[in-house]
C-alpha cells in the first residue's frame, strides 16, 4: 500500500479510532517507512497539543465536573428529554374533544342510537344530556344554540392549543 | 508545539473542520454530541476531524516553508 492511502490512516492512528486490523497495517508501514513514522509522530504531537487547549481554556463540562468533584458529589449525567409529555397529550385530547362536541356531536349520537346502545352507553348518555341542557339555556332559539356550541368548542381549542403549545415548547 | 502558533493554524481551516476540532478538542464534547450540534452524521464528524488534522499538517508545512524562506531573503 503506498503512502498516500496511510496518509488518512494515521491521524485516526493517532486518536486510536482504528480497529486492530488497520492499526497493524499502519504498525507494519512506519516501521519500514520513515515519512509516515514521521507524519505518525507529528499527529500524536497534535494530539497532546490539541488536548492540552482544553486544560487552559475551560468549558462548562469541565468546570461542572471541577465543581461536582471538590464538593463531592457526582457528577448529573444529561438529562435525556422524555418524548412523553402528559401536559401536551391532555392538551391534545382537550382538541379532539372540542372537534369531537362541536363537528360530530350529532354522528356520534345518532350512530349509539341506531347500534341501540344509546341509553346504557356513559358517552352517548353524556352528549345526548349536553345537547338538552343546551336546548335548555338556548330556550328552543338555533341561533342560541349554535352560539353555545361555538362558545364551548371555542374555549375546549383554546385551553387545548395553549396546553400543547406551552408544554411542546418547553 | 505553541499554542498561539496551533490556534493560528486552526484558524486557516475550512469552518466544518475547524468547527468539528474545536468542539472535540476545546468543548471536550463526544463525537455523538458533535453530531447533535453540527446536525451531522457521526461518520461525518470524524472525517472532518481526521481531514481537519491533515489539513493542519498541511498549513504547517507550508507556514514552515514561507517562514523559513522569509529567514534566507533577510539580508
Amino acid at each position: 500500500m503506498s503512502c498516500e492511502k496511510f496518509e488518512d490512516l494515521l491521524p485516526r492512528y493517532a486518536d486510536g479510532d482504528l480497529s486492530a486490523e488497520e492499526k497493524s497495517r499502519v504498525d507494519e508501514h512506519t516501521a519500514a517507512c520513515a515519512a509516515c513514522r514521521g507524519s505518525l509522530a507529528f499527529y500524536s504531537e497534535l494530539e497532546t497539543s490539541l488536548t492540552s487547549l482544553c486544560d487552559l481554556r475551560p468549558s462548562p463540562g469541565r468546570t461542572a465536573a471541577a465543581v461536582a468533584e471538590r464538593l463531592g458529589l457526582r457528577p448529573r449525567r444529561h438529562a435525556r428529554r422524555s418524548f412523553v409529555n402528559v401536559p401536551a397529550i391532555v392538551g391534545a385530547g382537550f382538541i379532539v374533544l372540542g372537534i369531537a362536541l362541536y363537528d360530530f356531536r350529532s354522528v356520534v349520537a345518532d350512530f349509539f342510537a341506531r347500534v341501540g346502545i344509546g341509553a346504557s352507553n356513559g358517552y352517548s348518555r353524556a352528549v345526548t344530556d349536553l345537547t338538552q341542557g343546551a336546548v335548555q339555556v338556548s330556550g328552543g332559539s338555533e341561533w342560541v344554540l349554535i352560539t353555545i356550541y361555538a362558545g364551548v368548542f371555542a374555549l375546549v381549542m383554546l385551553i387545548g392549543s395553549w396546553m400543547v403549545l406551552r408544554f411542546v415548547k418547553r | 508545539m505553541e499554542r498561539e502558533y496551533l490556534e493560528r493554524c486552526l484558524a486557516e481551516l475550512d469552518e466544518d473542520f475547524r468547527t468539528a476540532i474545536e468542539l472535540r478538542y476545546m468543548g471536550e464534547m463526544s463525537y455523538t454530541e458533535i453530531a447533535e450540534t453540527m446536525g451531522l452524521p457521526i461518520g461525518t464528524v470524524k472525517t472532518y476531524i481526521h481531514r481537519g488534522k491533515t489539513e493542519l499538517k498541511r498549513v504547517m508545512n507550508r507556514r514552515r516553508f514561507v517562514d523559513s524562506y522569509k529567514k534566507e531573503d533577510r539580508p
